[in-house]
């Protein structure tokens, strides 16, 4: 009964990713909208779209703003090679704080940029101008620094000590093993992030809208937002094939990444390695204080101080100039506001519902691709979860409004059951890996004794599966909550007003000046997902590996 | 000339002792292969990696080639780049991003040696241990074997004053190893390199090593040529190791250096190094090949038997204590007298 429900819950979920991704390219090839366009494919819109100058404008936006992404990759770089390999003090607390952006939506980064460093900020102008394309590329890198840092360290976490050592004992002194050893044996991992940095790269649509559309630039993903927002009879063929160019794009990056995955693989894959111990670099200690320096001062400047400047100005009425002591009103706004109040508890509603959902179909998704016998069905479940990610949020978040808006799933069109929904398709992903890891490690036989003994599927999935990895389920749940709390580019589209969710919501006003709101209310999402990755962490979640 | 002088090293890791030399010390002579034989945890590692530099003992000194490296009272530390020294891990590291050649050649460029120098280093060092035709392949291209014979022209080719080997056949198939051990200790020799041969296995230690120290604890309790351990392995771990068998008794007479064991059922005369007094306890150490069945003053109850295709390997109980025994002619089970042709006696308590 179990098992046959997850079943079903897990292809029905499997089917929609296929869906929404299959709509997108379809769209993209008709000439008119697709609920009442025969099917009758044309290239028209693409050439259309290649003759517009907006297009290529948004495209050379997306190209820098991919490019400087990359930056995040040398600085994650160092800073893993002096926390792991280089016993800098205080890792305890270092760690955490350069993990915590990795949570942090980066539309709430760029408002604390802004109250941080912009023209009315707290250090004002102390980088030049944080408005345009340059800046918003190198933000885009900042807030991405622990997506690469989670794949460099678990990589170099993963070099059995010797491999430094017997360079060591032939004559190569620390820094040689560095440059020689250590850094060419993680290649593999430097290119994976570096790959991953430029999807991301790709998709990031917050920080440009605030930081590059406000002095009119424009990337690809803020041009299918504004085609589709400021446009009065939206063009559907051509956010489609704007939008399809981003999967394009995307797709062609993950299968490089696999196609390197699997060269690199057989190369670095070394006979009897069982990691025994993770090598130290020994430096002088005048080395390692400046090292330590370094860190700290990436820390303060880049998530201490714009955090702290976002909650100080939700704290400030007279922000900018001078600190005009504290006081709680905006907070108290927003509390005694029933829109604002909605707005809230609708986020963690729908957090939870998709959490819920999510948890259940990570679960199936997981069975299904480590447990099923059939090769096709376990390809079917890891193509489902892993295809929304070639997909930016505010594509997916378009193509759930068209398949709700025109297909029989109209019911859920701006429902909290819809967008959660959308939720589910788009990060299952993060809750696949967090129980498929701890279900890789949970032999078979263990089921297979208790099938044999007579239980049927649902019982030993019951009894001896869940039980065992019930861990794993319950932050897998935590992880779909936080990835749900801290979207706002797939709910722009999916929320009206009663439903309306925080981050749907500062996109939406980040225009119109309210300030103190925004500050407020990214200040109470901030804190929100702050507990749930401390919990996260606690849980014995672990980012490598 | 001493090659490798240790004295007095110290190791602690927080509480734990894993290096205890201290008032002790051995030598390796020039050219020697030094085995180290231990149980799993007994310092075997600490020891090696305390020689190389990659542990800094709290205590002690470390001379190679005449140089003090390490010395905790004249505050002598040489980094491990320094001490000239070749090194073969358990699962060889051999660098995966590095072809066959670039591994073999990296000591010597880290050491700025002329290109032809290196040229024709790596190829000679390559040539005597067969693996010249692999040169131009990835670590991962090569079996088991290939990788651990690179491995070891990895370190020979820098022509160190000292070898150290961490068990680096044990990673080999059955089959190999036995082929390796031989083939290795052949090179080795050849080369007159100094070498310290870490391993647990007794079977590698007395084939590959012209001596052996056993190691227990973080203690260096015997160091003596093969046939000296097999010959005197009065040291209940050592005779574990061999696989001999230990019964536990009282001492009954001493006679010069034969001690008389009371083993509860009857009683054996071993040779001793040490003093006993009558009544104290004593370990009787016996190999497994020196009893005879059917003959003797001493009862044993036979369990059972198996063949190991060269003898039968009958496994016995005197005074419920297990022994085993080699025998060409499988027995039935049941009582049966037995007599030990040689036995050592060994301190209970040391
Ligand atoms: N880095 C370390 N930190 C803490 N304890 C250690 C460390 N390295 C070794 N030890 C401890 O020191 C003792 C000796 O360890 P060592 O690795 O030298 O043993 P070994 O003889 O090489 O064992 P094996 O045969 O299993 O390789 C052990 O008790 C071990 O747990
Ligand atoms: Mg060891």
């Amino acid at each position: 009964m179990i098992s046959q429900a997850l079943k079903t819950l897990s292809f029905f979920f499997g089917l929609i990713a296929f869906l929404i991704l299959g709509l997108m390219i379809y769209q993209s090839f008709l000439g008119g909208p697709f609920f009442e366009t025969p099917m009758l494919f044309t290239m028209e819109n693409y050439i259309n779209t290649l003759r517009d100058p907006g297009f290529y404008r948004a495209l050379i936006g997306s190209l820098v703003i991919a490019a400087l992404t990359l930056l995040a990759v040398p600085i994650a770089l160092f800073i893993s090679i002096a926390v792991h390999k280089i016993s800098i003090p205080g890792r305890a607390i270092i760690e955490p704080l350069i993990l915590v952006p990795m949570f942090i939506p980066p539309l709430v980064w760029g408002f604390a940029w802004l109250y941080a460093y912009g023209p009315t900020g707290i250090l004002p102008r102390l980088w030049g101008d944080v408005y345009g394309l340059v800046p918003a590329g190198i933000l885009s890198a900042l807030v991405h620094v622990p997506n690469a840092y989670v794949i460099i360290s678990t990589s170099l976490l993963g070099i059995d000590s010797s491999y430094e050592e017997v360079a060591r004992i032939h004559g190569a002194r620390a820094i040689m093993v560095m440059l020689r050893i250590l850094i060419p044996m993680i290649r593999p991992a430097i290119v994976f992030s570096a790959i991953i940095l430029l999807v991301l790269g790709f998709e990031q649509f917050g920080i440009p809208l605030l930081l590059y559309t406000t002095v009119g630039g424009e990337v690809l993903t803020t041009y299918i937002y504004r085609l589709h927002v400021l446009s009065i009879t939206p063009s559907y063929p051509k956010e489609a094939v704007v939008a399809s160019m981003l999967i394009y794009i995307a797709i062609s990056l993950i299968l490089f990444q696999r196609y390197l995955t699997m060269k690199y693989g057989k190369r670095f894959a070394v006979i009897g390695s069982r990691v025994k111990g993770i090598g130290r670099i020994d430096i002088s200690r005048t080395w390692r204080v400046v090292l330590l320096i370094l860190i700290l001062v990436y820390l303060i400047f880049v998530v201490i101080i714009p955090l702290g400047s976002l909650v100080m100005r939700s704290l400030n009425p007279l922000y900018g100039g001078r600190i005009s002591g504290i006081t709680w009103d905006y907070y108290i706004t927003i509390f005694s506001s029933e829109y604002h109040r909605r707005t809230i508890i609708n986020t963690i509603g729908v957090a939870a519902i998709a959490a819920t959902l999510g948890a259940i179909t990570a679960l199936g998704y997981s069975l299904a691709i480590l447990r099923s016998k059939r090769v096709s069905v376990s390809r079917f479940f890891d193509a489902a979860s892993t295809l929304p990610r070639s997909m930016p949020g505010i594509v997916i978040g378009l193509a759930f409004l068209w398949l709700f808006l025109f297909t029989p799933l109209r019911p859920l069109i701006y429902t909290p059951l819809g967008l959660a929904i959308a939720y589910v398709v788009a990060w299952s992903i993060m809750g696949t890996r967090v129980i498929a890891s701890s279900m890789s490690q949970l032999s078979p036989e263990l089921e297979e004794v208790a099938r044999i003994h007579g239980a049927s599927s649902s019982l030993a999935l019951r009894r001896i599966v869940i039980p065992i990895i019930k861990r794993s389920v319950l932050i897998a749940w935590l992880v779909m909550f936080i990835y749900a709390i801290r979207d706002y580019s797939i709910a722009t589209f999916l929320v009206m007003p009663q439903t309306m969710v925080i981050g749907a919501f500062l996109v939406m006003s980040y225009g119109a000046g309210e300030m103190s709101l925004i500050s407020a209310l990214s200040s109470v999402l901030v804190f929100m997902i702050l507990a749930i990755s401390a919990l996260i962490f606690k849980l014995g979640w672990k980012p490598y590996g | 000339m001493s090659s490798l002088i240790v004295s007095n090293v110290v190791k602690r890791f927080g509480s734990v002792v894993a290096l205890n030399l201290k008032g002790r010390r051995f030598e390796v002579e020039k050219g020697e292969i030094f085995a180290v034989i231990g149980p799993s945890g007994s310092g075997k590692t600490t020891l090696l990696r305390s020689i190389a530099g990659l542990e800094t003992p709290e205590e002690g000194e470390i001379v190679l080639d005449g140089r003090e490296v390490f010395s905790s009272y004249k505050g002598i530390n040489v980094p491990p780049e320094k001490r000239n020294i070749g090194y073969v891990p358990q699962t060889w590291a051999l660098w995966p991003h590095m072809k066959v050649w670039d591994n073999i050649a990296f000591g010597l460029k880290i050491r700025k040696i002329p290109r032809d120098e290196i040229r024709s280093r790596v190829k000679t060092v390559a040539e005597a241990l067969r693996i010249d035709h692999l040169l131009d392949r990835y670590p991962w291209q090569l079996s088991g074997g290939q990788q651990q014979r690179v491995a070891l022209a990895r370190a020979l080719v820098l022509e160190p004053s000292l070898l150290l080997l961490d068990e680096p056949i044990s990673n080999l198939d059955a089959a190999l190893r036995d082929e390796a051990r031989v083939w290795l200790r052949a090179t080795i020799k050849s080369l007159k390199i100094t070498s310290l041969y870490v391993t647990h296995d007794i079977r590698e230690a007395v084939s590959i090593g012209d001596r052996i120290a056993l190691i227990a604890d973080g203690v260096v309790r015997r160091v003596g040529r093969p046939d000296e351990l097999y010959e005197n392995p009065d040291d209940p771990v050592l005779a574990s190791l061999l696989r001999f068998n230990t019964i536990r008794g009282k001492v009954r007479s001493v006679s010069g250096n034969k001690v008389e064991i009371d083993l509860g059922l009857g009683s054996i005369i071993c040779s001793s190094k040490e003093e006993f007094r009558v009544g104290e306890e004593a370990l009787a150490i016996f190999s497994p090949r020196d009893i005879v069945i059917g003959e003797g003053a001493l009862e044993a109850r036979i369990i059972g038997s198996s063949y190991s295709g060269e003898y039968y390997e009958i496994l016995a109980e005197i005074n419920n204590n297990q022994i085993r025994i080699y025998s060409a002619n499988d027995v039935s089970p049941g009582p049966k007298r037995i007599r030990i042709s040689r036995c050592v006696a060994s301190k209970a308590s040391l």
